[in-house]
């Protein structure tokens, strides 16, 4: 559980909105494959020069 | 006014001796002065200027090698730091801070000879896609001062069109230099994330940030790109940049290229004027010897939504402590920005990075479709006026500014090279923009294509009259 100061507590109930459709768009996605990793898009980077 | 000619127009006259650059400077110097109702300029810097220029003088009155930007006056958004200077990045909360370093981009113009004027206005820690600045005041468009100049690049969109410099750096985390380019009638280009350093600009998100030339025209934006493009120590994104030849690039030629026109998403919300100049453009390239196919683009909300979080996440993290002590020094719309981002779990951080590689590769496979670059609207409707997007019910504001930015921030999410330039003008005088989307390094393909576009049809050369010089 995240404890969250009482600023960070009244921006997250002014955002709630915004926050939930963001979430939301995110869940609809499939699982994520257990390949997955941050360096996906440095590798498509890498393949871009490979065939440029 | 030698301030009044471009990039190469002036580097060439420079090189040639018909001009001096501290004629060049001076000129460009009095032309941003004479502007001073469009709040282009953030501070200049003229004693330190005019020593720059005098120097290039002296370099060529000894015959030494110039550099391919000697004698070319600029100024860049103010969030370019230079050791011993002070930049506000638009906002109160980071005003009178001197930094103790120079941007790598800074250090590659003064060693291609260019001379640095001082800083251009931009939006509050660059969080706006309109030029809106409740500190300082909002930029005004050169075509007309009512409308949004674009931002959060805005002094260097209006100082730029009404050719009071000749170029200028920008920076793009959702669509900073592609807005000031499409509002202001100018060739934007936002390169690859990796392509050009950021080191020693303010970060507003590394995942998405990129910094990048404004110009009249894609020649002049090459010849930028060519000095400040490339790896550098100093920020490790830019390890896997090959070394790309820009201005080489403009052969002319664009016979056997493949141009995307995508539907789908791309057409949501799309004014009819627009589509018209945007059929208009694509014509004019298949005219030229592009191959036009039509591509579905799927629905954005993904990227979109991704693109939003990691600002938002990256931005509250560097504004944390700000955001806590000083949250009254922030404008409300700019904050708005930034706040959800103290409020995402760390799994949709963190997945948005996971995923990054792989929805880039989708919208490469479907809006692309094989296709070597994607045509896509700019803004997809008129320029609002400043009102519209001030004034008014929040809901109202909010919708408005969605709709300018829905076809330009998801592309930096997906890390993609794009290029934006003026296509025609609306009945109201108005410039009217596309851009045009890429694989990563496609950086010389986007400027031969929009150089070839400018070849054949001059809106790139028309200027505001109402900032005339």
């Amino acid at each position: 559980m995240i404890d969250r100061t009482e600023p960070q507590h009244d921006a997250c109930q002014r955002h709630a909105a915004l926050i939930a459709a963001t979430l939301a768009n995110i869940d609809a996605l499939p699982p994520l494959p257990f390949d997955a990793s941050p360096q996906g898009f440095a590798a498509l980077k890498a393949e871009g020069e490979q065939t440029r | 006014m030698s301030a009044t000619l471009g990039v190469i127009a002036t580097a060439d006259a420079f090189a040639r001796g018909e001009i001096s650059a501290e004629a060049a400077t001076a000129a460009a110097l009095s032309r941003l002065h004479s502007i001073a109702n469009l709040n282009a300029i953030a501070a200049l810097n003229p004693d330190a200027a005019l020593e720059q220029a005098q120097a290039q003088d002296r370099a060529r009155a000894r015959g030494q090698t110039l550099g391919p930007l000697a004698g070319v006056p600029m100024a860049h958004k103010d969030l370019f730091f230079r050791k011993g200077r002070a930049s506000h990045c638009g906002s109160i909360i980071a005003a009178g801070a001197v930094s103790d370093t120079t941007a790598s981009v800074l250090t590659r113009l003064d060693e291609a000879g260019a001379i640095d004027l001082g800083t251009l206005h931009m939006a509050e820690f660059a969080l706006s896609p309109t030029g809106y600045n409740e500190h300082y005041g909002h930029g005004h468009n050169p075509w007309n001062p009512g409308h949004i100049c674009g931002g959060s690049s805005s002094g260097s969109g209006i100082a730029v069109a009404a050719r009071a410099i000749p170029a200028s750096l920008g920076t793009d985390t959702g669509g900073s230099l592609r807005h000031p380019a499409a509002a202001c009638g100018l060739t934007g280009l936002k390169p690859t994330h990796g392509a050009v350093s950021v080191a020693g600009a303010m970060a507003l998100s590394a995942t998405l940030d990129t910094v990048g030339p404004l110009a009249t025209n894609a020649r002049d934006a090459a010849r930028i790109m060519d000095v400040i493009a490339g790896e550098d120590r100093a920020d490790p994104t830019t390890a896997w940049a090959p070394v790309l030849h820009h201005e080489a690039a403009l052969t002319g030629q664009i016979g056997g290229l493949t141009l995307a026109r995508p539907r789908g998403y791309y057409e949501g919300e799309l004014d009819a004027t627009i589509a018209t100049a945007l059929n208009d453009a694509a014509a004019t390239l298949a005219g030229l010897g592009a191959t036009l196919v039509e591509t579905t683009a799927p629905e954005m909300a993904a990227a979109n939504a991704f693109a939003h979080l990691v600002m938002a996440v990256e931005a509250a993290t560097l504004h944390r402590h700000w955001l806590t002590t000083r949250p009254q020094d922030y404008a409300a719309q700019v904050r708005a920005r930034i706040e959800p981002g103290l409020c995402y779990p760390a799994t949709a951080y963190a997945g948005a990075l996971m995923r990054r590689g792989a929805l880039a590769r989708d919208w490469i496979e479907t809006v692309m479709g094989g296709a070597d670059l994607a045509l896509l609207p700019a803004f997809p409707i008129p320029l609002p006026t400043i009102a519209k997007t001030t004034e008014g019910a929040a809901q109202d504001v909010a919708r408005v500014i969605g709709t300018l930015t829905r076809n330009t921030r998801a592309i930096n999410y997906l890390g993609l090279p794009a290029i934006a330039f003026p296509i025609g003008f609306d009945e109201a005088g108005l410039p009217i923009a596309c851009q045009i989307v890429g694989r990563p390094w496609s950086e010389p393909l986007l400027l031969r294509i929009a150089d070839a576009f400018q070849q054949e049809i001059d809106f790139h050369t028309r200027q505001p009259e109402r900032a005339a010089p």
